[in-house]
């Protein structure tokens, strides 16, 4: 368990010290670096990299912005699998609900809850 | 003074990014947080009924939950001002969008301010992550149907 | 220094937890070929196998460098293992889950009634995809 949190730590770090450079290095907006990092992730999953990187990162890979991504694509390509080019359009949403509609949900009861004050980024 | 010697200006004042810092300061804090998720699943494969492939699902929830509490009350701040990249990469950066959006553009409305706002930052994201995935999945669709890769 | 010696007891606690009975079949020496399979493997830590008469669930602990190829390695222990046991129904997997179930299992010494219906529940749940 305990190799499990280093390597998570150690993947996860990693894939936000891409995200530093893209920012410092290439001076990219962070609504820049994070529209790559998700193409990537997806391109990365395309290619069939990623999962084994969920293998073997766990948290390290799904909880950074790539497996986003990553899961659009694969529940595109699980359902191309069984119905073909249409499956492409409809199987994105299948997998990747939960961040989107977590957001949304807390977006809504944070916005309830706490008053404004400098909380952007 | 024209517009390119008040660059120039700009330019000297301002202190130079010290990358390398930057980067070992995204690598903690992107670190921390992903151990903080490696934690959070361990806990939902011990006690629910999830797989480690499962429980990605509640842990990214959790995660913006999280988020949700640090964005009010405004540490989620002086964590990415210290942590850059590392703060925003991971779900929780994406979180935070969100939510600051919609606590700032609460005064708006319900419907124009929070359900129009909401996504005024992080929408790119989507965005582009469908579009990607899409053409992704479309490519590779048709390789396979080509015989050229398989599955 | 405070939140130094919470980690610090926080990873004595988790290492303390983590290093028993690596090798287990329940029931014990139930299949000898089994036993001999799984201990030929060069890619796991260890191993985790619970049998009855229908099925063969077993979780293995893959190390942690080899866990990119987790499929494969997953797929060709199951292999192996079907060319020798041709009438069971095998499930492999790298899961933590599923071995934290079969430590269960083992733990509780269940009988046979109740074995083979865990045994459906944890093949439902590892058949649950993304």
């Amino acid at each position: 368990m305990i190799t499990s949190l280093i390597t998570s730590f150690i993947v996860g770090g990693l894939i936000c010290v891409i995200g530093q450079i893209l920012m410092d290095g290439f001076k990219l907006t962070p609504a820049h670096t994070l529209s790559t990092l998700v193409v990537s992730g997806s391109i990365l999953d395309g290619i069939g990299l990623y999962e084994p990187l969920i293998d073997f990162a766990g948290a390290g890979a799904t909880i950074p912005i790539t497996s986003f991504g990553n899961s659009l694509t694969h529940g595109a390509l699980a359902e191309a699998e069984k119905h073909g080019l249409i499956g492409v359009l409809t199987g994105m949403f299948e997998v990747t609900s939960s961040g989107i509609s977590a957001a949304i949900l807390f977006g809504v009861i944070g916005a309830f809850i706490f008053q404004k004050r400098n909380t952007t980024y | 003074m024209d517009q390119k010697q008040f660059d120039k200006i700009v330019d000297k004042q301002t202190p130079k990014a010290p990358l390398f810092v930057n980067m070992l300061k995204a690598f903690l804090v992107g670190g921390i947080i992903c151990t903080v998720g490696q934690l959070i699943t361990f806990f939902y494969i011990r006690f629910f009924p999830f797989t480690e492939r499962t429980a990605a699902n509640p842990t990214v929830a959790t995660m913006v939950f999280i988020a949700m509490i640090l964005t009010g009350t405004g540490l989620y701040k002086k964590i990415s001002q210290f942590g850059g990249a590392g703060s925003a990469v991971p779900v929780t950066g994406f979180g935070n969008a969100v939510i600051s959006a919609s606590i700032e553009h609460k005064s708006e409305g319900y419907v124009l301010g929070i359900g129009g706002n909401m996504f005024k930052l992080a929408g790119s994201v989507i965005v582009f992550g469908v579009l990607s995935a899409f053409f992704v999945a479309l490519i590779k669709t048709i390789l396979v149907k080509m015989g050229v890769v398989s599955w | 220094m405070k939140k130094i010696l919470y980690i610090s007891l926080v990873l004595l606690l988790l290492t303390a937890c983590s290093n028993e009975r690596e090798e287990a079949i329940y029931p014990a020496e139930e299949a000898p070929q089994l036993e001999e399979i799984l201990n030929k493997q060069d890619t796991i830590n260890g191993y985790r196998s619970v049998l009855n008469d229908e099925d063969i669930l077993v979780a293995i602990d893959i190390k942690r460098m080899k866990r990119f190829n987790k499929e494969k390695i997953e797929k060709n222990l199951k292999k192996q293992l079907e060319e020798k046991f041709p009438d069971k129904e095998i499930l492999v997997t790298g899961d933590l889950k599923v071995r934290w179930e079969l430590e269960k299992v083992m733990d509780n010494q269940l009988n046979t009634e109740k074995l083979s219906e865990t045994i459906e529940e944890i093949k439902s749940l590892s058949k649950e995809e993304t």
